[in-house]
């Protein structure tokens, strides 16, 4: 027997061995593995990884609030979804929503107080200490006093406690106003407020009581409301809501609506006293609105001249979709006529604006389910005291502010940035920004503050412009606040103190003024939570103590008031003290479609409101601009063909877009769902979702929009020419 | 300076005239250097290519080389297997540009794949149902039988031949060679024929779609015939340009008017087979999946005409020339002849290729055109350097011409 | 339901084109659930990464009759020999026998392209760019979803990664059949109109069965053969016709580069 091993054995061994492996799995699999070990290179990004679990909070990036899950890796949010609970906005996101986790890290957010130099049309952002901010400010807002100037804040989301601690501070400012964000969702329901003045409260929509929806301008579709209550409202099977969109352009609205109204743009007042023509010559006006309407005689007589044949020859409506609208509308039920704003265009105008609520006024008699309904409002977050007044921008006196806060802290909107620099003195103005981002309408500002992006900071979703009864949640934050963030109220406080005020009261943070008007709303016994999670209902009644409220809503829960009862009681005007103008304008229908020869088109500018809403969106949302198409590119003017070719225009040629207020170079894309005539631009997000190409260009078109009654910019005399 | 490495009584220009010949070509092979390491270092994003033209100018400038460089497999065939004997004054010839076509066109793949390290996967997982598994397998082997049918030629320098066991194994390669070529043969058919099957089999392109026999297009054929037709007209056409190029006689008149015959044959049958195809694609084909004929022609450049010229102008017009006994005896009406039907066949892949991605399958999507970007002509224009370049070392310091000396001498 | 434990399912969808406002929900929660990166500043619509992507169309007339209809589309889930299937030199696209998914598998992808050529739904796409999200973005990512690399090819899986969770879950509570309700791709989730009805086409009690069986349901390009699961459906002729293999039209597209 052989008992020492020779070098042979061992190479047999290892042959063998190494003839075993192949055969085995062993080395296959290896190299299969290689592929996997080649997709882990450095620069690939990795996943948050973590315990799953799943919070709620609610959506503050619009004033829809709506309600929101967000599925969380290790406690940092990695998806937002959408709950199907019974809230105002109900079971949908839109795609700001969807990706509102991505903010918190969006490139241009703001770490630091900084200032902006603008200068021959560029910009310079430079650091700043936040004490000596401060100590600017005050300075601005002493000589400002001295010189009887005014002292503004420009909310862009009003109704919020932090709203009102604006007022409370201007309050004690000489010449303090709060302006409310120009042409923001829902601000037409002013002007029919002031129709019904014996109506105390605010007005809501019932839009779930109507059979019918007669909707001038409003882009029910396109994210005006909610996207969840207007999805319910377009859907529902056989008791869906017929729907009557005006609109100069094709879009999402009118292609779900049951009939599209192609009204020229300015011409919707005369549509809407056409229809009232209608009604009253048809006899389908009912004696309660009749007897209820303060000035019907007057009405009449404005609008006797206009026939749906005249009112056809002035808005390019059909005189038979104007009749049979009529008939649609006195007939088939509760009808509901809004006076829309385009998130990008803004509004109507008082005067077109008046016309409209006036028609629906006529067709309901005042408050009634199924058309305007009376709501609380809420509770303020403390006691009564002196507030600075609610002034529309366009009622400022020019050049009076010196000193204008800027609150885009908790959103943005779009509007033309003149209209607010004409309100500001010739010199020595001073804009201050409390923005997130380096975006949006901040940028306009000289000092800009950084404050908490959503999901960073406590927000608070007061009730939407069209909830039929007031409701109240709370954004809880999930994530960590980043050093460098300043808080609202604290911010205001400093500002006050630098100024040498007396605080207003006993908050630091907005966390403080938001706690303490939920306590009161607690403290009014009234309504109910909806708690997000389960969709389990507590009446108020039940809740032992405010900080018992305040915990249920910080875990993810609405409150929602009692319907009040719309009874139809109070008086109301149709014509809303501007009788004159409108008579004016009924008297001048058949010059109304006569073009300026200089100006031959009109500039409809046009937004979604998941874009203006915030002062910056996720770069994701490219999917739906630079990388498909969907949406319309803010560097592309569009045109009807026929008007492209009337103006020998190019499809994807260069082209210079001019108004009164100044010209910007776009690129030129036909639409047949364009109106003749009219030339369209989207406004659009902030640049990080659009091309390197499109992102200059992307301020462009509000810039030359306006000039409009009452500050509107929904329709520019404009024209267009090869570049 | 280098005569020690020249054929003995063959006449070559000077090193430094060489050299300056080789400098704006290397120059070339310089710039595409730089375009190939912008593509491999900053990504595919450098080309004009995108997601509705997957593929583009490499792709075509694939599928023309070797197409063109079938001359390699074909004159082999018809020499060692069908004995025509003429074929022999340019073999080696076409065996160098044969191996500088499809060298050039891996290198060209290895910069058109977006991994170009995962690119044994394919041998790795290897998907039998797939033409391009065919088509990297047979042009993977076939390079491999190109270096071993280069390496005899290689081999025969009049330095290299002085080393005694080079020159046996390349006398023992020599005597096998025959097996190579029969090798060579099959392979190269079937992945020319795989490269057409790349596009017959495409069912969501009605534009490109073919029926066939069992699992081969019509398209597999068609590309086949084509190869081999013009296989011989692009060795005629490189032939006289080499020998222009250098100003010596290189072959008998009587192989050029070999290849012409066989490259007029080959044409007249391609025709035949290709408006056969035309006629039931457009009649039977492309309509029974519901596709209008009409579409496929809507955009320019790219409309009806361009058919007509690839089988015509490019297809039919040549063949006759090359059948009349008229236009075999000019060398003028030769080339011509010779430079219309390469143009046909680089016409045909660049329609396969490129057209078939402008022609929507969606109807509410646009018709689309594409241009090479910079780097990608710059890559194109490296290839054609390097085979330049690799073309003229041979040349310079191998036998390429047998009969060159015999026609220096006469 | 015990009864479907052994048989294999065949998902699909109903997209109902009547509802479909092209708000792009649908394509911005597909991209949050499957890391799929915002496109580069240079990125253009064709070479954008939208593997849930919505396009218009119109029905040709002038104004204002002109209407527009939205047509969110995604990898169709061939059911009959998928175009890509066959072509992939790789194998690495993978039919799921009990899901009827066909998947990519980014790993085993060699970036030839072959399958975007093959595909007439142009449903594949490509990365042409490194991925790359802002600075701390990555925290936002969803790490059921692998993050691919430049050079390889990605489309819809039907939120296969939520297949998997519901799978997980039936099995921890003992059952090998998935609740429905458990798996809800991304962007049927996500749709504010509810126009995506997804389920099993092969189970007859599934909403989707029913609805793909209506006269007003079509799909895309079905002359060809490929026998898509994914099903549209509208009221109006003009929308039906949209899926038609014959795209004949008059005017001709600018080109790129």
């Amino acid at each position: 027997m052989k008992t020492n091993l020779t070098r042979r054995d061992i190479l047999r061994f290892a042959g063998g061995a190494a003839a075993g492996v192949m055969l085995s799995p062993a080395p296959w699999r290896l190299t299969d593995d290689l592929a996997i070990w080649t997709q882990n290179w450095s620069w690939i990004p990795v996943p948050p990884r973590g315990e799953p679990s799943v919070r709620m909070t609610a959506c503050s990036l619009c004033p829809a609030g709506c309600a929101v899950k967000a599925r969380c890796i290790g406690a940092l949010p990695v998806s937002l979804h959408a709950v199907a609970v019974d809230t105002v906005s109900g079971g949908a996101l839109c795609p700001l929503g969807l990706t509102g986790h991505h903010l918190p890290y969006h490139p241009s957010r703001l770490s630091a107080p900084a200032r902006i130099v603008h200068k021959d049309g560029t910009r310079r952002t430079l650091p700043v200490q936040i004490d000596g901010l401060l100590a600017e400010v005050a300075r601005a807002i002493a000589m400002a006093a001295a010189s009887g100037q005014a002292v503004a804040a420009l909310d862009m989301r009003p109704g919020r406690s932090v709203s009102w601690v604006w007022r409370r501070f201007l309050a004690s400012r000489p010449g303090g106003v709060v302006v409310p964000a120009p042409g923001r969702a829902g601000a037409s329901l002013t002007t029919v407020k002031a129709m019904v003045p014996e109506q105390t409260g605010a007005f809501g929509l019932d839009f779930e009581g109507a059979r019918a929806v007669l909707s001038f301008g409003a882009p029910l579709a396109d994210g005006w409301g909610t996207p969840g209550r207007a999805a319910r409202l377009l859907g529902r099977g056989s008791g869906k809501v017929h729907l009557v969109q005006v609109e100069p352009v094709r879009s999402a609205t009118t292609e779900r609506a049951d009939r599209w109204l192609p009204a020229r743009p300015g011409t919707e007042a005369l549509l809407a006293l056409g229809l009232g023509h209608v009604l009253l010559a048809e006899g389908l006006v009912g004696a309660q609105a009749a007897g209820r309407a303060r000035d019907l005689a007057e009405y009449a007589a404005l609008v006797s001249a206009l026939s749906p044949e005249a009112a056809a020859a002035a808005t390019g409506v059909p005189a038979e979709a104007i009749t049979a609208t009529a008939r649609e509308l006195a007939r088939g039920g509760p009808a509901l006529v809004i006076a829309g704003e385009d998130a990008g265009g803004g509004r109507l105008g008082r005067v077109a604006e008046t016309a409209v609520w006036g028609l629906g006024l006529l067709l309901g008699g005042g408050t009634r389910p199924g058309g305007l309904v009376p709501r609380a409002e809420l509770p303020e977050p403390g006691q009564d005291g002196p507030l600075a007044p609610l002034r529309e921008l366009h009622e400022l006196a020019d050049r009076s502010v010196a000193v204008l806060f800027l609150d885009t802290s908790a959103g943005d909107a779009a509007f033309p940035w003149a209209l607010v620099e004409r309100k500001l003195v010739a010199r020595g103005a001073l804009v201050v920004a409390l923005s997130p981002f380096l975006a949006g309408t901040a940028v306009r500002a000289d000092l800009v503050v950084p404050t908490a992006p959503f999901l960073e900071g406590v927000q608070e979703l007061p009730t939407p412009f069209d909830a039929p009864a007031a409701t109240f949640a709370v954004a809880t934050p999930l994530l960590q606040p980043r050093a460098g963030a300043v808080d609202p109220i604290a911010f205001i406080r400093a500002v006050g103190g630098a100024s040498g005020a007396k605080w207003v009261g006993p908050w630091g943070t907005s966390e403080d003024v938001v706690k303490a008007r939920a306590a009161r709303i607690h403290r009014g016994g009234r309504g109910r939570l909806v708690a997000f999670a389960d969709g389990a209902v507590t009446r108020t009644a039940e809740v032992s103590s405010p900080d018992a409220f305040w915990t249920v809503l910080q875990a993810g829960a609405c409150w929602q008031d009692e319907r009040l009862a719309a009874v139809q009681e109070k008086e109301f005007s149709l014509l809303g003290g501007v009788g004159g103008a409108l008579a004016d304008r009924a008297a001048n229908a058949n010059t109304a479609t006569r073009a300026d020869a200089r100006w031959p088109l009109t500039l409809v500018p046009r937004g979604l409101r998941d874009v203006t809403a915030s002062a910056a969106v996720s770069p994701v949302l490219t999917k739906l601009y630079r990388e498909s198409g969907l949406r319309r590119s803010p560097a592309a003017a569009l045109v009807n063909p026929e008007t492209a070719r009337a103006l020998a225009l190019r499809a994807g040629g260069n082209a210079v877009l001019e108004t009164a207020n100044g010209a910007v170079r776009l690129t030129v894309a036909t639409d047949a769902g364009v109106m003749p005539g009219v030339v369209e631009v989207s406004v659009g997000p902030d640049a990080s979702a659009l091309g390197d190409r499109e992102a200059a260009g992307a301020a462009g078109v509000l810039d030359i929009c306006g000039g409009g009654e009452g500050e509107t910019w929904g329709g520019s005399a404009a024209r267009l020419a090869e570049d | 300076m280098d005569d020690a490495l020249i054929l003995r009584g063959a006449r070559r220009c000077s090193a430094g005239k060489f050299l300056a010949w080789l400098a704006p070509w290397a120059a070339l092979l310089g710039v595409g250097g730089f375009a190939i390491l912008q593509c491999l270092v900053r990504g595919l994003n450098q080309t004009n290519m995108d997601n509705r033209f997957a593929f583009g100018l490499w792709i075509f400038l694939d599928l023309t080389v070797i197409a063109l460089g079938a001359g390699a497999f074909f004159t082999g065939f018809l020499l060692y297997i069908l004995r025509r004997e003429e074929l022999r004054a340019v073999i080696n010839s076409a065996v160098v540009i044969g191996f500088i076509c499809y060298s050039g066109a891996i290198l060209v793949l290895m910069v058109d794949v977006g991994q170009p390290l995962r690119a044994w996967f394919t041998f790795w997982h290897p998907n039998v149902h797939s033409m391009l598994t065919e088509v990297t397998f047979c042009i993977t082997c076939y390079l491999t039988v190109l270096a071993i049918e280069y390496l005899p030629i290689l081999l025969k320098n009049r330095q290299l031949r002085k080393i005694p066991s080079f020159l046996v194994f390349e006398f023992e390669l020599h005597k096998v060679m025959p097996v190579f070529a029969a090798v060579g043969a099959f392979l190269s058919f079937f992945h020319q024929g795989s490269l057409g099957g790349l596009y017959g089999v495409l069912r969501g392109r009605p534009f490109a779609f073919r029926e066939g026999i069992s699992i081969w297009p019509s398209t597999f054929f068609l590309f086949i015939v084509s190869a081999v037709a013009t296989g011989p007209a692009f060795v005629l056409l490189t032939t006289w340009l080499v020998s222009k190029l250098s100003g010596k006689r290189l072959v008998k008149p009587e192989v050029f008017e070999l290849l012409g015959r066989i490259s007029g044959w080959l044409l007249v049958f391609y025709v035949g087979l290709k408006s056969l195809d035309t006629l039931v694609w457009l009649n039977r084909t492309a309509p029974g999946v519901g596709a209008n004929p009409g579409q496929f022609f809507a955009a320019q450049p790219f409309g009806i005409w361009m058919l007509f010229v690839e089988i015509v102008l490019f297809g039919a017009a040549p063949a006759l020339i090359f059948l009349s006994r008229r236009g075999r005896a000019g060398t003028g009406w030769l080339l011509a002849a010779s430079f219309l039907a390469c143009a046909g066949v680089a016409t045909n892949r660049l329609v396969m290729t490129i057209q078939t991605l402008v022609v929507p399958t969606l109807k509410f999507e646009p018709y689309a055109l594409y241009w090479p970007s910079w780097q990608e002509v710059a890559t194109f224009l490296a290839v054609i350097a390097y085979g330049v370049i690799l073309y003229s070392l041979s040349f310079r310091y191998l036998r390429l011409f047998p009969q060159e000396r015999e026609l220096q001498r006469g | 339901m015990e009864n479907g434990a052994d048989r294999n399912a065949r998902y699909g969808m109903v997209i109902d084109l009547d509802r479909c406002t092209g708000c792009g929900a649908c394509a911005v929660a597909c991209a949050v659930e499957n890391n799929v990166p915002p496109a580069r500043l240079q990125a253009t619509d064709r070479t954008g990464l939208t593997w849930m992507r919505v396009y218009r169309a119109d029905n040709g007339k002038a104004f204002p009759d002109n209407r527009t209809a939205f047509i969110p589309i995604s990898c169709q889930h061939c059911g009959h020999h998928p175009p890509c299937v066959a072509v992939c030199p790789q194998n690495a696209v993978d039919v799921d026998p009990e899901t009827g998914v066909v998947s990519q598998i980014p790993e085993r992808c060699l970036g030839c392209r072959y399958c975007m050529v093959a595909c007439p739904f142009h449903a594949r796409y490509f990365n042409w760019f490194d991925p790359t999200w802002p600075k701390g973005m990555e925290a936002a990512l969803n790490p059921d979803v692998s993050v691919r690399m430049r050079g390889v090819v990605e489309k819809c899986n039907l939120c296969h990664s939520r297949w998997q969770a519901a799978k997980a879950k039936a099995a921890a509570a003992g059952r090998r059949v998935i609740d429905p309700a458990d798996y809800v791709p991304a962007c049927v989730e996500a749709c504010p109109e509810k126009a995506i009805a997804f389920g099993d086409l092969a189970d007859p009690a599934s909403d989707v069965t029913g609805l793909a069986r209506s006269a007003d349901a079509f799909r895309l390009l079905e002359e060809l053969g490929t026998e898509p699961k994914m099903c549209f459906r509208s009221k109006r002729e003009w929308v039906r016709r949209l899926g038609d293999t014959d795209v004949a039209r008059p005017e001709s597209e600018g080109s790129r580069g």
